[in-house]
C-alpha cells in the first residue's frame, strides 16, 4: 500500500501492528505452554502462564492508548480507519483469549489424582491445537489484510465445537464410571469449555479481520451444532 | 439514472447535470461529468486542488459565462429545464441557485441593504414594511439575526469574518433559492466561525438543496450526507457520505481521503 503523505502516520500504524503481533504471539504461545504444563503436570510452567498474561493486558492498554491518539491526531479515513478499530476491538478479544489460557493454567494443580495424572486429560491438547492455530491465522490475516485466510478461521469454528461436544460426552460418562474423579473432571470441563471460548474469539477476531480488510460484514453464518450452552 | 450519478436513488433530483465538459479556451479542466443534487441532501465536493470543484461547481449557475475563456457542454437541469437554454433568464437562475465564495464578499453598504438589496431587484418586495420582514426572516436563517439586530445600519464589511460569511448566507436565502451552492465557505475562517457555518447548513438542509465544495474532508464528512471525489476533471466517486469515507470503492478516492495523495 502507498505511504501516507504524513510519515509519521506510517510510523504510528506500524507500530500498532507490530503491537497486535505481539500480542497475538503471546496468547497463542500461553495457550500451547497451558496445555503443555496440563499435560505434563509441569507447575512451574502453568505459574509462567499466569505470570505472563500480565504482559498481553499491558499490550492491551497500550494498543487502546495508540488508537485514541491516532484517531485524535490523524483522523483516519476508510481502510485506515477501519484498521484502526479492527485494532481496538481485537486486542480486547485477545486480551480475553489470554485470560482463558491463563484460566487453564490455574487448573493445572487441581487435577491430580493420587499422584497420577487424570487419564481423559490427554483429550485435551488436539482440541487446544486447533484453538491455538485459529488464534494464530486469524492475527496472521490481520497482519497480511487477507480475507479469505480470516474466513478459514471463521469455518474452523466447528471442529472446536465438535471436539467440545465430544469431550463433553466422554467426560460424564468417566464421570459415571470414577464418581471419585468428579471434581478434577469438572475442572477438565471447564478447561474444555475454555478452549470452546478461545475458538470463538478467535472467530470474532477473524470476523473483524474481514470487515477491516474488504469494508464487508461477512454473511451470517450458521451458527447451529455449536457447543452446548454456558 | 445510476447509482453513481445519484446514490441515494432521489426520484426527482433538484439539479441533474449529464456529461458535463468544461474547456478554458483549449485546456479540458471538466471532463464528463454526471450528478444528481437534490434537496433534502447535503452535497459536498471534495478533490485536490486544481481538480475542477469550483469549475464544476459554477456551470451549476452559470457563473462560467463571465469567464469569456471558458465553454461548457452537456446538459444541466433544474427541475427539468435545461439551465443553458436560451430562453433561460441568467439573472433569474442566479437567484434560484445562489452563491456563497470562499472569501466573504458583503456589499459596502448596510448590513440592512445587504439583504434587502437581492428581494428589491428581483421585485419580491418594496414596502419597508415588506423589506424589513424578509431582513429579519433572512438574517435569523443566516443565525445572524441576534449579533445584529441592534445594529442593522452598520456596515456589513465591520463584521467578523464569520458574521460577513453568514450575511453573504443570508444575503442568498433573502431571493428565495432553491439551491445554494458554497464554494469552501469557510477557508477564511477559524474553527468556531466554521463550527457556526456547518451549523447553518445543517439547519439550511432539507430547505434548499445545498452543494458545498471543500477541501477539508472533515467538514466533508460532518456537513454532507453525499459525497463526492473529483480528480483531474473526473468525477471518480460519487456516494453516500458514510460510504465514502469508511469503505469508498475506488483507488483514487482512498488514496486521497486516506491521505496517501501525491
Ligand atoms: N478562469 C480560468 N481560466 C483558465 N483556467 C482555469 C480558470 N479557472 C480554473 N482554471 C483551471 O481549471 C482547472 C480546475 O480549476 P478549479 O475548478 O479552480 O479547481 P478546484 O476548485 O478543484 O481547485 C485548473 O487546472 C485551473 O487552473
Ligand atoms: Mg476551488
Amino acid at each position: 500500500m502507498a505511504e501516507h503523505t504524513i510519515k509519521a502516520f506510517d510510523d504510528e500504524i506500524d507500530r500498532l501492528r507490530g503491537l497486535i503481533a505481539e500480542m497475538g504471539g503471546r496468547a497463542e504461545a500461553a495457550i500451547e505452554s497451558a496445555m503443555i504444563a496440563l499435560q505434563r503436570q509441569d507447575l512451574a510452567l502453568a505459574a509462567q502462564v499466569v505470570a505472563e498474561d500480565k504482559r498481553i493486558d499491558a499490550i492491551e492498554a497500550e494498543v487502546e492508548k495508540l488508537v485514541i491518539q491516532v484517531i485524535a491526531l490523524r483522523a483516519p479515513m476508510a481502510n485506515d480507519l477501519r484498521d484502526v478499530i479492527a485494532a481496538l476491538k481485537i486486542v480486547g478479544v485477545v486480551e480475553r483469549i489470554g485470560d482463558y489460557a491463563k484460566n487453564i493454567a490455574k487448573r493445572v494443580p487441581l487435577i491430580m489424582v493420587n499422584q497420577r495424572t487424570l487419564e481423559p486429560v490427554s483429550l485435551l491438547p488436539s482440541m487446544g491445537q486447533v484453538a491455538s492455530e485459529m488464534v494464530h491465522d486469524a492475527l496472521n490475516a490481520f497482519a497480511a489484510r487477507d480475507p479469505d485466510l480470516a474466513v478459514a478461521v471463521v469455518e474452523r469454528d466447528t471442529v472446536v465445537d465438535d471436539f467440545y461436544n465430544s469431550v463433553f460426552r466422554t467426560l460424564v460418562t468417566y464421570m459415571v464410571e470414577n464418581p471419585k474423579t468428579i471434581s478434577e473432571c469438572a475442572h477438565l470441563l471447564f478447561i474444555a469449555k475454555n478452549i470452546e471460548r478461545i475458538g470463538d474469539h478467535a472467530t470474532n477476531v477473524a470476523e473483524m479481520v474481514y470487515y477491516a480488510a474488504t469494508g464487508q460484514t461477512l454473511p451470517d453464518r450458521d451458527r447451529g451444532g455449536a457447543a452446548a450452552e454456558e | 439514472m445510476t447509482e453513481a450519478t445519484n446514490p441515494l436513488a432521489i426520484a426527482n433530483p433538484k439539479m441533474s447535470a449529464r456529461d458535463v465538459k468544461v474547456f478554458y479556451g483549449a485546456k479540458q479542466a471538466i471532463k464528463g461529468v454526471s450528478i444528481d443534487v437534490d434537496m433534502d441532501h447535503v452535497t459536498a465536493f471534495i478533490g485536490p486542488s486544481g481538480c475542477g470543484k469550483s469549475t464544476f461547481l459554477r456551470t451549476l449557475n452559470r457563473m462560467n459565462d463571465t469567464v469569456a475563456s471558458a465553454r461548457v457542454e452537456g446538459t444541466i437541469t433544474l427541475d427539468g429545464d435545461d439551465i443553458y437554454s436560451p430562453s433561460m433568464d441568467v439573472v433569474q437562475l442566479r437567484a434560484r441557485v445562489g452563491m456563497v465564495f470562499q472569501k466573504p464578499n458583503p456589499f459596502p453598504k448596510s448590513i440592512y441593504e445587504n439583504i434587502a438589496y437581492g428581494p428589491r431587484i428581483h421585485g419580491l418586495a418594496h414596502a419597508k414594511a415588506d423589506l424589513d420582514v424578509i431582513v429579519e426572516k433572512s438574517l435569523r436563517r443566516a443565525g445572524l439575526w441576534e449579533e445584529v439586530k441592534d445594529r442593522l445600519h452598520d456596515s456589513g464589511t465591520a463584521l467578523s469574518g464569520g458574521q460577513q460569511q453568514r450575511l453573504c448566507i443570508g444575503r442568498a436565502i433573502a431571493v428565495e433559492p432553491e439551491v445554494i451552492l458554497m464554494d469552501e465557505p469557510c477557508s477564511a475562517l477559524d474553527p468556531i466561525a466554521t463550527a457556526k457555518i456547518e451549523e447553518l447548513i445543517h439547519e439550511l438542509r432539507g430547505r434548499y438543496a445545498i452543494v458545498i465544495v471543500t477541501h477539508n474532508m472533515q467538514q466533508a464528512a460532518r456537513v454532507s450526507q453525499c459525497t463526492a471525489f473529483f480528480h483531474l476533471g473526473d468525477l471518480v466517486e460519487y456516494g453516500v457520505t458514510s460510504d465514502i469515507f469508511t469503505n469508498p470503492t475506488q483507488e483514487r478516492t482512498k488514496d486521497y481521503i486516506t491521505g496517501r495523495y501525491g
